[in-house]
């Protein structure tokens, strides 16, 4: 097999992410300011290539003789190629001051497999990516090098390994039932409401990656472990990955409705009692991704692009937001709600830009997270989905909460905790400028997302959607400046829960639990096999070799020391006095020539008639 | 004891003046008011867009002035009730634990 027909037929000269990907293995290279550069350059690079690209182009290679789609380009794929080079490079900026290569490097390569994914043609090539995300993203954790970190990290890929591989035996079944067919990446949803084994199980890998209800432990535990940056590159890629997966294989998929709500609804109750305020925004993460997979599962072509729309403002305000937290945890090395307070004194920029992302996540008019979110909204009722429109309007309500008011106030207001860190570095702040800006944007000038939106935000009756109608705004207006009434009420009268030095049990209980019983009764019963064994095998069995080995062939010769005397073998001595002769002799191992030579020929004459018989 | 020093030494802020808090928080609180005045008039004088298509309970209570401000409020003391009640119930701890709970 020549190299050509191992790997061949690129149609597209360069796939998208190959800019990330040469520069994430330059900077592993580079030192200093040089491999930073790589940071900005790469992502910048690819946003250019990411803009040239057709619609319905496709790259195919050929892999081992099985033909692989690499790339295929429709509106969602340039859409989040777009999206996904920016956050690249709003997190390379914000990352530019860090000296580490296996951050530099493993962001850019992170961001390149997110990318990857975006673009995958098939089946084939989006595992190859899928994995690749899990292994490259874990480095956000452990460039922390802490103890913890270490082990988080460890739990984190033991949930995306999972993932991955029940990814590839969802594809094994399906190809075992359907052939080649099943290699295309179209719709899954029929397939998954049959019940269908190989949909279900590329359902729940996707369901891993995106932090569905029971399956999300890994991302408050992972993330609230990772370095000062990580975050920034880790809440971009990974969940979103896995929502544009969602929309591409499980549209209109009616479970999706059900999961999603229950995930926009059960971190809001997590996020108020959470202390660690980068977890408080992992929570509020999950509550996001939920509105997302709601409009999934919705599947009309609005309510899909506003779960898309929403993506794209969610990685940009989410990524302020633990921009924000990432920069007081660089300063202070501490990230407790119960520990800050009054830093906006000392760090009013970095200040300044968390309420403008607070601001968009809780949907507030003029900001990026209004002109998406309602999409979702809108369609839920429209539809006839009452129960759900009223779940996630409560929870819609619970963001303003946690993310609006507590994570701001708690890090920046509240009671003055004396810190007086420094203002972040200028790269952190033009980073976060840059998201701030976007957040503003997107919100006065929706019609440029909607633009980009695959089906391009076009109503039933085939008009542009537009949010700002009055009621629309005096609605939502109306819905979070009371919510916030509600926060202030509670905290005048004393009745919000204070932010304490504790943390709080999840579902992880169960498996961190369930994974300690196993591990003692696996090492109670190994353990103690292993000392059985060993007393038995060492102690005894090895002890008695070891005796027979050195003692054995005196005592054999002691026994036929007898015969042979009177066969006159050993000499004129007395019997007893041979006898004695012959033991100290064999024990030190000095025998005569021509006694060595009879046992040797005894010994070569035994072993052959042994091999003979 | 250097904090302190610092402390005293450093300019005063706009917030550290409790009067200014209690402006902040008057000034929010007409805010809350306009927005539930602006929707009443809106509601009663003009029309306001329903969210639901059918006829319904829930569409009769979502076009009802001053639903998403009750709602919203309600939906927050309630999160925020049941949170505190997750946590600890009494001297009961539920959810809450040390923070060292898994390294023991």
């Amino acid at each position: 097999m020549n190299l050509m027909t191992l790997a061949s037929g690129a149609d597209l000269g360069a796939h998208p992410a190959m800019a990330l990907i040469i520069g994430g293995i330059l900077a592993a290279f580079l030192r200093g300011r040089a491999a930073s550069l790589f940071l900005v350059l790469a992502p910048v690079l690819g946003l250019w290539f990411v803009w040239t690209l057709e619609v319905g182009d496709s790259s195919t290679i050929v892999l081992f003789g099985q033909e692989i789609q690499g790339v295929f380009v429709d509106r969602q794929a340039k859409l989040f190629g777009y999206l996904f080079h920016l956050a690249a490079l709003i997190a390379g900026i914000y990352s530019f001051h860090l000296r580490d290569p296996w951050q530099v490097s493993m962001g850019l390569l992170y961001a390149a497999t997110a990318v990857g994914v975006a673009f995958s043609g098939d089946m084939l090539s989006l595992f190859l990516w899928w994995e690749g995300l899990a292994i490259t993203s874990v480095f956000q954790i452990w460039c922390r090098r802490t103890e913890r970190s270490e082990q988080a990290g460890f739990r984190y890929l033991f949930f995306h390994i999972s993932s991955g591989l029940l990814l590839l035996a969802g594809i094994v079944f399906r190809y075992h039932e359907e052939g080649e067919k099943a290699f295309a990446l179209d719709s899954l949803t029929n397939a998954l409401e049959s019940g269908d084994v190989g949909a279900v199980l590329i359902l729940l890998a996707i369901g891993i990656k995106a932090a569905f209800p029971g399956l999300h432990v890994w991302l408050k535990d992972g993330y609230a472990e990772a370095t000062a940056t990580g975050p920034v590159w880790l809440c971009a890629f990974t969940t979103k990955a896995a929502v544009c997966m969602l929309a591409r294989l499980f549209p209109g998929a009616d479970v999706l409705m059900v999961v999603g709500v229950s995930m926009a609804m059960f971190p809001i109750f997590f996020a108020v009692i959470e202390n660690d305020l980068r977890r408080v925004l992992c929570y509020s993460k999950i509550n996001q991704i939920g509105f997302m997979v709601v409009g999934i599962g919705i599947g009309t072509e609005l309510a899909m692009d506003g779960a898309i729309a929403h993506v794209f403002t969610h990685v940009i305000y989410k990524g302020l937001l633990f921009m924000s937290m990432g920069a007081v945890l660089l300063r202070l090395k501490e990230i407790r709600g119960s520990e800050l307070g009054g830093l906006y004194k000392s760090m009013p920029w970095t200040t300044g830009f968390c309420i403008i992302g607070a601001a968009s996540i809780s949907a507030f008019p003029l900001f990026s997270g209004f002109v998406s979110k309602s999409m979702i909204m809108v369609e839920a009722a429209t539809q006839g989905h009452h129960l759900l429109w009223f779940l996630l309007l409560f929870a819609a309500a619970g963001v303003v909460e946690h993310a609006g008011i507590k994570v701001p106030y708690f890090a920046f207001f509240s009671h003055d905790s004396g810190l007086r860190p420094k203002e972040a570095p200028v790269n952190m702040l033009i980073a976060m400028g840059i998201s701030s800006f976007l957040c503003i944007f997107l919100g006065c000038n929706p019609a440029w997302l909607y633009e980009l939106l695959p089906n391009k935000a076009l109503m039933s009756d085939g008009s542009v959607y537009y949010p700002y109608d009055f009621t629309h705004v005096i609605n939502q207006t109306q819905l979070l400046l009371f919510a916030m009434l509600a926060v202030t009420f509670l905290m005048l009268r004393k009745a919000y829960p204070p932010e304490t030095r504790s943390i709080n049990l999840d579902v992880d209980w169960f498996y961190r639990k369930g994974g300690r019983i196993f591990l003692k009764s696996m090492s109670l019963f190994w353990n103690r096999l292993n000392e059985r064994a060993h007393s038995f095998f060492i102690g005894k069995v090895v002890g008695a070799v070891t005796e027979f080995t050195k003692a054995g062939h005196v005592r054999v010769l002691e026994f036929l020391s007898d015969p042979m005397h009177e066969l006159g073998l050993l000499g004129t001595d007395t019997k007893a006095k041979a006898k004695n002769k012959l033991s100290k002799r064999t024990g030190l191992g000095l025998h005569q020539v021509g006694l060595t030579a009879l046992f040797g020929i005894l010994f070569l004459v035994g072993f052959l008639i042994l091999a003979l018989y | 004891m250097t904090d302190n020093k610092k402390k005293s030494k450093e300019a005063k802020q706009w917030l550290d003046e409790p009067r200014n808090v209690s402006l902040f928080l008057k000034v929010f609180f007409w805010l809350c008011g306009i927005c539930l005045l602006a929707d009443l008039i809106f509601s009663i004088g003009w029309h306001k867009h329903h969210a639901f298509a059918d006829d319904s309970l829930t569409e009769g209570m979502e076009a009802l002035p001053t639903f998403y401000g009750i709602y919203g409020f309600l939906a927050c003391v309630a999160l925020i009730l049941v949170s505190k009640m997750m946590r600890s119930v009494g001297k009961r701890k539920i959810l809450m634990r040390e923070e060292d709970y898994w390294e023991k």
